[in-house]
């Protein structure tokens, strides 16, 4: 168990896990928009536990649990828009299909995806995430690649 | 042509690393920003207690309040039942004069 944080640690973690946390629910998301509601809501969350986070052994792990759970449960507030503002660094045309393969895959198999290549977690840190056994993730994993190649070839 | 599939992926997780945050995104959002949601149960309590007692509780009041106030509510009654002032007739105007004089 490692001594506790102060508040002051806390408010540090927080700021400097803000970047991080937006990524990791675009990835999982795939809409600007429901990431950053989703971030915002999990620092809402651990601002509420700040005494969890004080005394978490693994503070970062803690939050990408509850980062991947709001993204999971975000709900897009629009359906299907195109943000100009979206980064696209390659060929814009295979960015939007990407992003609109992902969103048609589950919520869950989405955040399997990026927590194996976006994150590049080990199954034990993916299972920790995502609040499931070990032993399921390979299987889940597999056909979250699945659906997206075949979502892919549509 | 549609690349691979993973390369594409993979591509769009590289342009997930460097997207700009955006700055509505508040690091630590102030407790005052949630905590009007989260009124405690036993504050909510009192609260409504308190408004009940001050609906429910009659004014503090004495028997020469209440006269007072009967007072006023029975010359209130009157001088709604009350017929509207006459317009003097010519009669009257005479008399009144006479009565003067």
């Amino acid at each position: 168990m490692s001594a506790k944080r102060t508040a002051a640690e806390v408010d540090a973690l927080l700021r400097d896990a803000r970047p991080w946390l937006y990524r990791l629910a675009l990835a999982v998301t795939a809409r600007p928009e429901a990431a950053e509601d989703a971030t915002q809501e999990a620092l809402v969350r651990a601002t509420r536990s700040q005494e969890k986070l004080r005394s978490v052994d693994e503070p970062r792990a803690w939050l990408r649990k509850v980062v991947v759970r709001c993204a999971i449960d975000a709900h897009p507030r629009t359906p299907e828009t195109f943000d100009p503002d979206y980064p696209v660094a390659h060929d814009p045309t295979e960015a939007i299909a990407v992003r609109q393969t992902l969103r048609r895959l589950d919520a869950t198999d989405r955040a399997v995806l990026a927590l194996a290549h976006f994150e590049g977690l080990s199954y034990a840190e993916i299972a920790l995430a995502l609040e499931i056994p070990v032993g399921t993730v390979g299987s889940r994993l597999h056909s979250a690649r699945e659906a997206f190649r075949e979502e892919w070839s549509k | 042509m549609k690349r691979d599939p993973f390369a594409s992926l993979e591509a769009f997780y590289e342009e997930c690393c460097t997207a700009p945050v955006p700055e509505g995104i508040v690091a630590k959002p102030s407790p005052r920003w949630w905590e009007g949601f989260a009124v405690p149960a036993g504050g909510l309590a009192f609260g409504a207690f308190v408004a009940a007692a001050l609906v429910l509780s009659p004014p503090e009041s004495s028997p020469e309040a209440g006269l007072e106030a009967a007072r006023a509510i029975a010359g209130r009654q009157l001088e709604a039942n009350l017929p509207p002032p006459r317009p003097k007739t010519r009669a009257i105007r005479e008399r009144s004069f006479r009565w003067d004089a």
